[in-house]
């Protein structure tokens, strides 16, 4: 029995781990009959999600973060995971909007960061050993232009 | 008194399951002549969040759905579906569509998306997922430059 739960909370740990980056996109066309402020058109155009998260001890040892990877033959940026690094910041989701959308050649419209951070204080017994461990997350929404609009 | 015990548990985590999947949409008017960037006056803000539940991030156990019909009054939708994840950024952009056809315009302005994952509240076997989408509903028409 012990066993099995180990082996269950290492498939959780690992699955967490996993899912410490993630880009996400709109589908194409969802946006057509909304005007945005500042934007000539946004047929074509789509929103994207940046997300990336890290878990910390002591909040300043990282354990594992999410990894933004540009992948060259995709052309596109993937979700990955970097064990004792910390790639969670405004400057990796920065880096990742710009190549998104140079690759895709687009202008960007209505970007905004947002973070949390969070600590695990009520997740053990009298706080002591969740107060020790940590979590940050980051992320950027974008909207995603065609120069082919954008330029009208 | 076991049994009894034993269901209000039961009834208590599927009010919770229900209420913590419930999406979230809101539209608040703009009831000020204050104007924000450009002396531009809002119509309305917006935010819709939605949010699933997934077991060790892959299984999906429950989510609510966007918010698609309905007047502007709706806050909490308690439309719940299980074994599904439709915590997506394309349903919040058709729960934003929805509101835009409720308040009567299609211009909107500061449109920003982000998700949230927490998982620690169950030692990892089970991921809360949310995704949010927010933005201000500008009037259909833009004022004209003085």
């Amino acid at each position: 029995m012990k066993k099995l739960i180990m082996k269950i909370g290492a498939a959780a740990l690992i699955a967490s781990a996993a899912g410490c980056a993630s880009v996400t996109y709109s589908t194409p066309g969802i946006m057509d009959n909304t005007a945005v402020k500042g934007v000539k058109s946004v047929d074509g155009a789509q929103l994207v999600m940046i997300d990336t998260s890290g878990y910390y001890m002591f909040w300043t040892i990282p354990l594992v973060s999410g990894d933004l990877r540009w992948n060259d033959e995709k052309k596109s940026i993937e979700g990955g995971t970097s064990f004792f690094k910390d790639q969670v910041g405004l400057g990796e989701l920065q880096n990742a909007l710009m190549k998104i959308a140079e690759s895709r050649n687009c202008d960007l419209a209505e970007v905004y960061y947002s973070d949390s951070d969070t600590t695990y204080a009520g997740a053990s017994y009298g706080g002591a050993i969740g107060a020790c461990f940590g979590s940050s997350q980051m992320c950027v929404s974008a909207l995603l232009v065609p120069r082919r609009m954008s330029a009208k | 008194m076991k049994t009894s015990m034993k269901s209000f548990v039961v009834a208590a985590l599927a009010a919770l399951m229900f209420a913590g999947c419930s999406s979230y949409s809101e539209i608040a008017r703009w009831e000020s002549d204050i104007p924000i960037n450009d002396g531009e006056v809002p119509l309305a803000s917006f935010v819709t969040q939605n949010f699933s539940y997934q077991l060790l991030w892959c299984v999906p156990l429950c989510t609510g759905l966007p918010w698609t019909e309905g007047n502007e009054d709706v806050v909490d939708d308690f439309n719940v579906r299980f074994f599904a994840d439709e915590a997506t950024l394309d349903n919040n952009l058709v729960s934003l569509n929805h509101a835009l056809g409720v308040v009567g315009s299609l211009r909107i302005s500061q449109l920003r998306s982000c998700e949230d994952n927490s998982s620690m509240w169950s030692l990892f076997l089970v991921n809360r997922h949310e995704v949010r989408t927010q933005c201000l509903i500008l009037k259909p028409e833009a004022p004209k430059a003085k």
